[in-house]
C-alpha cells in the first residue's frame, strides 16, 4: 500500500490567508484538509450603530480586490432600508465602476494569480522575464481597470488636466489623483447638506 | 552585490496594501529587476520562509495568536522592517471598538459553534515589534511606497509631508467641508499624502491615514462644537479609523460622559 500526503502551509497566490493537507492512499485520497486561517474582523458586528452615512467607507475596506462591489451592495442595502431610488445617471456610473472592477480584478487573476500556474513558474515577475510582451499587456490591461475606477482614464478631456510625463513617481500620483479640476469646476455633485 | 532580498508579508486585513503594491503596473517589472521577492505569499508560489530577509513589509492587524507568532518571526529575519497601512501602523478599522470583547463578537457574528477561531483583540502590528519605517494609508498610497522603496534601497530616509490633509485640501482650492458645510471633516488632524482625495470628491475626511504629528485634537473639538455639531457626532466620525490613537486621548471617556448627560445623538 502506497501512501503519500501533500501538504500546503501557505497557499500563494490568493487574496487570504489559507493552507492545505491531503493524505493519499493506493492512489485514492483519503483526506483532505483545508484551513483558512483568516483572522476575523467582525465587520458585522462593528457595523452596528453606525451612521448611515459611515457604512460605505467601512464596508469598502473588507476586501481590497473587491472593494467596489462592496461599496455598490452596502449603498444598494442602505438605499433598499431607506426607500431611496438613485437616477439613471447614478446607476449607469456605479455600473461602470463595477466593470472597471472586474478588469482590474480578472486581469490581475488571469496574469498575476493563475497564469504563473500554467507556465510553471513561482510568479508573475518570473512569467515578465519569458514573456515581456504578454505580461506588459495583462499589467496594462489591470491598470485600465484601476483607472476606470479611479476616474482617471486617458481620454481627451481631461488628458490636458494630467500632469506631464515626468518621473515614475509623479505619474502614478497623477493617475491616482481624482480626476482634474474642470471638472469639480463645472458641476459640484453633492450639494450641501442641510444642517 | 547581488539584489537585495525582500518579503512582502499580510496579517490579519483586506491586503489592499498588497494590492498597491501590485497596482503599480507600470513601476512593478522594474522593481523586480532591482529586488529580488524571495517571500510574497500571495502574488507568489515557491516561498523562501526562511532566508534572512533585507526588506520586510508588513501589513494588517494582528488580531489572531497566528499573526503575533508570524510577525515575531518576520522580524527576526528582517533587517529593515516597514510597516504598510494604517491598519499596521495604528489598527485602523478592525481595532475601532476593542472595548467590546472578541467573545461578544463571536457570538454576534458567527453565533455559536465557532468558539475555534483563533481571534484576540486587533491591535496594530507596530506594538509589538519595533519598525524601521511606518508608512499610513488606507490603502497606502503608491508614489509614497515607491519613494520609500526607493529611499530604503539607496541606503536615505524618504522625505514625507509633514503637514495635515487641510494643507493639500487648500492647494486644491477646495471649499472647506468644516465652515462651508457644518461637517465633521478629520483633514485637520491627519497625515497627508492622499492630495485630499475625499474632500476634492466632496465627502469630508474620515481621517483614514491615521493622525499627523502633534494633532491637536482639542481645538478642532471646539472649532467642530462652534459649529453646532454633537459630541456624538464628532466622536462617531473620530472613532472609525485610528480610534485607539483617539481613544487614548480621552475622547471615548468624554463620549460616554455626554451620553450619560442625554447629550443629542
Amino acid at each position: 500500500m502506497s501512501k503519500r500526503t501533500l501538504s500546503i502551509p501557505h497557499l500563494g497566490r490568493v487574496e487570504g490567508h489559507g493552507g492545505i493537507y491531503v493524505r493519499i492512499e493506493d492512489d485514492e485520497v483519503r483526506e483532505v484538509n483545508l484551513e483558512v486561517y483568516e483572522g476575523s474582523r467582525y465587520y458585522e458586528a462593528l457595523l452596528r450603530g453606525k451612521h448611515v452615512d459611515d457604512v460605505q467607507g467601512i464596508i469598502t475596506r473588507v476586501c481590497a480586490i473587491c472593494s467596489a462591489s462592496h461599496t455598490v451592495a452596502a449603498l444598494m442595502a442602505l438605499e433598499d432600508a431607506l426607500g431611496i431610488t438613485v437616477s439613471t445617471r447614478t446607476h449607469t456610473l456605479r455600473g461602470l465602476l463595477l466593470l472597471g472592477s472586474t478588469i482590474e480584478s480578472h486581469a490581475l487573476h488571469i496574469f498575476a494569480l493563475a497564469l504563473p500556474d500554467f507556465f510553471h513558474v513561482p510568479s508573475v515577475l518570473e512569467l515578465a522575464a519569458s514573456h515581456p510582451r504578454e505580461v506588459t499587456f495583462g499589467l496594462k490591461l489591470k491598470q485600465l481597470g484601476n483607472r476606470i475606477q479611479e476616474g482617471s482614464v486617458d481620454v481627451p478631456s481631461t488628458r490636458s488636466t494630467r500632469a506631464s510625463e515626468g518621473s515614475a513617481a509623479s505619474r502614478t500620483s497623477a493617475s491616482c489623483a481624482p480626476s482634474g479640476r474642470n471638472w469639480r469646476r463645472r458641476s459640484n455633485p453633492w450639494p450641501a447638506r442641510s444642517s | 552585490m547581488s539584489a537585495p532580498k525582500v518579503g512582502i508579508f499580510g496579517l490579519t486585513g483586506c491586503a489592499g496594501d498588497q494590492l498597491q503594491i501590485l497596482n503599480c503596473e507600470d513601476e512593478l517589472l522594474r522593481i523586480a529587476e532591482r529586488v529580488e521577492i524571495v517571500d510574497w505569499v500571495m502574488a507568489r508560489s515557491q516561498n523562501d520562509s526562511n532566508t534572512p530577509l533585507d526588506v520586510a513589509f508588513v501589513e494588517g492587524v494582528v488580531a489572531t495568536e497566528r499573526d503575533l507568532a508570524y510577525l515575531k518571526s518576520i522580524r527576526a529575519r528582517s533587517r529593515t522592517l516597514v510597516a504598510l497601512g494604517t491598519c499596521a501602523v495604528w489598527g485602523g478599522l478592525p481595532a475601532m471598538r476593542n472595548e467590546l470583547p472578541r467573545e461578544v463578537l463571536r457570538r454576534e457574528v458567527y453565533a455559536g459553534g465557532a468558539e475555534f477561531l483563533d481571534t484576540r483583540e486587533a491591535r496594530p502590528a507596530t506594538d509589538f515589534v519595533p519598525f524601521e519605517f511606518r508608512l499610513p494609508g488606507c490603502p497606502i498610497e503608491r508614489h509614497e511606497f515607491l519613494r520609500l522603496l526607493n529611499a530604503i534601497l539607496c541606503g536615505g530616509k524618504p522625505e514625507f509631508l509633514n503637514v495635515p490633509v487641510c494643507w493639500e485640501c487648500k492647494t486644491r482650492e477646495n471649499l472647506c467641508r468644516v465652515v462651508h458645510y457644518k461637517e465633521v471633516c478629520c483633514g485637520a488632524m491627519t497625515r497627508a499624502g492622499c492630495g485630499a482625495r475625499c474632500p476634492s470628491h466632496g465627502v469630508p475626511c474620515a481621517g483614514c491615514r491615521g493622525p499627523v504629528e502633534e494633532p491637536n485634537y482639542d481645538a478642532n473639538i471646539t472649532m467642530f462644537q462652534d459649529r453646532g455639531i454633537s459630541w456624538v457626532e464628532i466622536a462617531r466620525k473620530m472613532e472609525a479609523f485610528s480610534a485607539p490613537v483617539w481613544m487614548k486621548l480621552g475622547l471615548e471617556r468624554e463620549h460616554a460622559r455626554e451620553r450619560a448627560r442625554g447629550g443629542r445623538s
